[in-house]
């Protein structure tokens, strides 16, 4: 009976593990004998602890993890998509964690109840990847929304917080009520909740009749809903608000890793459970109305965060057009940008959680980084020019995949637009490298040199941006294995 | 509810015991998994008493640390021990011992 539960190892242990440090924060914080110390450090380094050993158990479990499969079946699957989806989303929770120590300090940041929810969150997003039925779905994703809710509002004396935690509760309420709403339509069309089921119900159905408008209007509500959670236009209204009210390290956590599990789970939910055609075109629509707004609204930003905020838009449209081509190929180039555009954002964020400590809050702070620190303007650079999509960067080799997938099934408008959303794209990313180089400041700031984890965050992502290109095809064959176990 | 331990990977080695008890996969821990439970503790210990020397928590941090690292390491040292059982992680050790005892006894 113990042994059911090695599939669930991983799981277990990082949901022990937030335990332990929940009550070891909240004994010693409030803690008279050690004069209520500040913890939320020590919890951040026993929390990046946890987040590895959880790695471990998931890397080093592998093929054990699929044990008992009939028992978890009835709400979880493992498989290779699984597999390499929860290890991105650790390792990007390790890179948000490492980066906000700094923050801490600086920002006098004291609630070690930060770190415990990001496990949290961590936990319920390792829950979604592998969730196999609409109702353990559903509970995984409200698990993290909430999480998230309170993270964005967790510097309470800042109103821009607080504000963004509000917006996000209201909206990320109202986006899930339409998911349940949606997974309730589908139940109540076909009696399953279970994906093998409504695989088997769905596959070739033809939408004619009430009990396939009901079916349709679910698919679409769980669509819309999903569409809201990975900030995809029309549904992007609260992203930049968001984004750029909460403190940097939720934004670089909100931008990352809830990317990684809703578009697990919309994979696993239209690709395996149901083949809607319809689904398609509201995915074309939304990554070509992503794109062209995610490259338009960026270029009349002049803050930093919200900069960043409309790109991960348009990146959100890029990867969509993996989804809206419905072949292997498709799957395989947006598991491919998923996985650049997380390394991307980690090193973007660091970047600019490295800046915030001289208060550099817009675009014309940017001025003449180059002169006071050269290195950091060149990361700073590289990274711009992956976001650009320019070769032989690895946000290039992403971009190029999935247009070429896009070109594969046909679908010629889309990779088009791509391309010139691409092109206009650029405007932007190399506003901010003109202006590192060649601009003055409006004020000269004596930058400090970053602390250890992040430069040593940097070096890594880096390095993976400038050098992926030499050798991509261990990225290539794991991927592809991960689009056909999605379609076998 | 189906609680058949079948998984839907296939063991690639020999299978000693498709479903051993608590006891049994404790009782197979070899040197290398007492190694990696006492690592893994050991580090987290270690990064317990780093992380609370500047809060003033050395003591406490450690425990909680110990804690964090004795659940973890137990349960990668039980999931290897395990997997070997179960034929999914090479076993040689494994088959030469149980072959002398005869499987499932």
């Amino acid at each position: 009976m113990f042994n059911l539960f090695l599939a669930v190892f991983p799981e277990i242990f990082i949901i022990n593990a937030t335990f332990i440090l929940l009550i070891h924060g909240v004994v010693f914080s409030t803690s008279k004998k050690y004069d209520y110390p500040p913890l939320v450090s020590n919890v951040g380094w026993l929390g990046l602890l946890s987040v590895l050993i959880t790695l471990l158990l998931l890397a080093a479990g592998a093929p054990l993890l699929t044990i008992a499969h009939l028992f978890w079946n009835n709400f979880f699957r493992r498989d290779n998509f699984t597999y390499f989806c929860q290890i991105l989303l650790l390792l990007s929770t390790a890179g948000t964690i490492s980066m906000c120590f700094d923050f801490f300090e600086q920002e006098r940041f004291d609630a070690f109840e930060f770190i415990v929810l990001i496990l949290l969150s961590t936990c319920s997003m390792l829950f979604m990847i592998s969730a196999y039925d609409l109702i353990a779905m559903y509970l995984a994703i409200e698990l993290q929304s909430l999480c998230f809710y309170v993270i964005a509002a967790s510097k309470r004396k800042s109103e821009f917080s607080t504000g963004a935690g509000l917006k996000y509760l209201i909206l990320g309420a109202f986006s899930s009520g339409i998911l349940l709403f949606g997974c309730s339509m589908i139940y109540g069309s076909t009696g399953a909740t279970h994906f093998d089921q409504l695989a088997k119900i769905l596959t070739g159905y033809e939408i004619t009749g009430a009990r396939s408008s009901g079916i349709f209007m679910g698919i679409l509500f769980i669509a819309v809903g999903f569409l809201f959670k990975i900030t995809a236009v029309p549904f992007h209204m609260w992203a930049p608000d968001i984004y750029e009210g909460s403190p940097t390290p939720v934004t670089a956590f909100l931008s990352i890793a809830p990317k990684i599990s809703i578009f697990a789970n919309i994979l696993r939910v239209f690709i395996y459970g149901s083949h809607v055609a319809t689904l398609q075109q509201i995915f074309f629509f939304c990554s070509i109305a992503s794109m062209i707004l995610g490259a338009l609204a960026a270029m009349a930003q002049t803050k930093v965060k919200r900069l960043l905020a409309y790109s991960s838009i348009g990146h959100v449209g890029y990867i969509c057009i993996g989804f809206s081509c419905g072949t292997i190929e498709g799957i395989q180039s947006l598991l491919i940008g998923i996985f650049i555009y997380a390394l991307m954002t980690i090193d973007a964020f660091a970047i600019v959680l490295a800046l915030r400590q001289t208060r550099v809050k817009y675009i014309a702070d940017l001025g003449a980084l180059a002169k006071t620190n050269p290195i950091l303007a060149i990361t700073f650079s590289i990274t711009m020019f992956s976001y650009a999509g320019i070769p032989p960067l690895a946000g290039f080799c992403s971009k190029f995949y999935l247009f070429f997938a896009a070109l594969g099934c046909g679908a010629y408008f889309l990779a088009s637009v791509g391309v010139v959303t691409s092109v206009i794209g650029c405007f932007y990313y190399i506003r901010l490298v003109k202006r590192m180089f060649f601009g003055t400041p409006r004020t000269w700031i004596l930058y400090e040199p970053m602390d250890r984890n992040k430069s040593l965050l940097l070096a890594m992502t880096s390095s993976f941006i400038t050098l992926f290109f030499l050798y991509p095809s261990p990225l290539f064959s794991v991927t592809h294995q991960m689009a056909l176990s999605l379609y076998l | 509810m189906n609680t058949d331990i079948t998984a839907s990977a296939k063991p690639e080695y020999p299978v000693i015991d498709r479903n051993p008890p608590f006891t049994k996969v404790c009782g197979n821990f070899n040197t290398l998994d007492y190694l990696r439970f006492v690592t893994i503790t050991g580090v987290s210990v270690t990064v317990g008493y780093l992380s609370g020397i500047k809060p003033g928590l050395k003591g406490p941090s450690m425990v909680t640390g110990g804690l964090i690292g004795l659940m973890g390491g137990f349960m990668y040292a039980y999931q290897n021990s395990a997997g070997r059982l179960m034929g999914f992680f090479p076993n040689d050790g494994e088959v030469a011992q149980y072959q002398k005892r005869g499987f499932n006894k």
